[in-house]
């Protein structure tokens, strides 16, 4: 369930454009991200391969091109590779780190404003 | 998110100030404190605890001028009270506590303030520090994790002392200001560091049940380190048995670290975030391990040399 006008996390697939939100600030430091969430005061380290899509995510790609591009860099299985992208950016929206996606937390809130 | 180690289990606190406090005469009133940018004293009714205190906030006398910021113990056995009141300018804080939890739960409410009065020319990060020179390792854990033991035993082993509990890092001259506050020493490090038992009075024990105060001082005079700059990152954890160890990790794990080990009284925005980025990148980050604080204190020694 997500609020009006967002995306449901688990709802992101190959065909999403995910945007990373403004208020998230990134610092890489020797090839890995660490992400501020300034109004959680949470922050997230990333892995190298995490940080390469983080630093793609600025609303102009889909999660399959973000993939074409992760297969063309890192070789493998297209359908493997796809499918691992597509985890990451939902977990970027559990986390509240994209534009237009209801994290974890905002859909329990959503949730329990529902019930009777 | 940590506030710090007292406050978490703490209760919340309808206590009464004393209705004669502002013409009362304390039976003992502190010279003027200082702790980074907050300059308090302390009162009590209790001329036993005052002495105390005394003895434990040698290093922080200021000096300086009337005291803004005013923490009052009040009540105890002495005064017909069940248990010990602190309040902090009128407010209560903490009441009917035990002697021996009354200076573990002092120290925590003026850390509490210190970090808030000092927090617009500082970043507070949730560790301890000693320092070599005008170089300072900061040893980042969450509460319980071994801060003070490791500080108190490489105070003993030559470093200087920096703090055991908040490392203040300007944001202007990117220095870390000493907050050298008495070493807190609970319970179960009483077995390594036997050498910092306090030598007190009869009456004073009963301040000292619970956790030893050790006023940095008292361990050698000069044991109080100045302005020092941020050389070492170390993520540091107590692991019963474990083998003691040192070894580098990377940047981005220490500075997730900090960050989500901060207080919540701190500022907690992205100038921090970016203060404490820049502190990091000129940082060697290191994670230690310590099975054995003699070996842990080696291994520290040998970072700086």
């Amino acid at each position: 369930m997500s609020q009006k006008g967002e995306t449901g996390y688990r709802d992101i697939g190959p065909d999403f454009v995910p945007r990373s939100r403004g208020r998230v600030v990134c610092e890489v430091m020797d090839d890995i991200a660490v992400l501020y969430d300034e109004p959680s005061g949470v922050c997230h380290r990333l892995n190298p391969t995490a940080t390469l899509i983080w630093s793609q995510l600025d609303g102009s790609a889909s999660v399959a091109r973000l993939a074409d591009e992760a297969h063309r860099r890192f070789q493998g299985d297209r359908s493997q590779i796809e499918a691992d992208v597509v985890a990451l950016v939902r977990h970027f929206g559990e986390l509240g780190l994209l534009d237009g996606v209801a994290s974890r937390s905002e859909e329990v809130f959503a949730d329990e404003s529902e019930r009777p | 998110m940590p506030r710090n180690d007292y406050q978490a289990s703490k209760d919340s606190c309808p206590a009464t100030f004393p209705s004669d406090a502002s013409t009362k005469t304390w039976a003992w009133s502190s010279t003027s404190l200082r702790a980074v940018d907050l300059e308090f004293a302390i009162r009590s009714d209790n001329p036993r605890l005052g002495r105390y205190l005394d003895s434990i906030f040698l290093s922080q006398r200021s000096g300086g001028p009337a005291s803004a910021e005013i923490f009052v113990v009040a009540g105890g056995p002495d005064a017909g009270s069940g248990g010990w009141d602190i309040f902090v300018d009128t407010k209560p804080r903490c009441r009917s506590l035990r002697a021996g939890e009354v200076v573990p739960a002092l120290l925590a409410e003026i850390n509490t303030e210190v970090i808030r009065a000092s927090s617009a020319r500082h970043v507070f990060l949730h560790a301890s520090g000693a320092a070599q020179d005008d170089r300072c390792a900061i040893f980042h854990a969450p509460p319980e994790a071994g801060k003070t033991t490791l500080v108190a035993g490489l105070v003993l082993a030559g470093l200087k002392y920096v703090t055991d509990e908040a490392v203040a890092l300007d944001v202007e001259s990117r220095l870390i200001r000493p907050f050298p506050k008495p070493l807190s020493i609970d319970p179960g490090a009483w077995p390594v560091l036997e050498a910092l038992r306090p030598s007190l009075d009869d009456d004073l024990a009963e301040w000292a049940v619970d956790q030893w105060h050790v006023e940095p001082g008292s361990i050698r005079p000069d044991a109080v380190a100045g302005p020092c700059r941020p050389t070492f990152v170390v993520s540091t954890r107590y692991a019963s048995g474990a083998r003691t160890r040192l070894h580098a990790v990377h940047r981005a794990d220490a500075l997730t670290n900090l960050m989500n080990n901060a207080f919540e009284t701190n500022r907690r925005d992205v100038s921090m975030f970016n203060i404490v980025s820049a502190m990091v990148r000129e940082a060697e980050c290191y994670e230690l391990v310590v099975g054995d604080l003699t070996q842990a204190c080696e291994l520290v020694l040998a970072m700086f040399e």
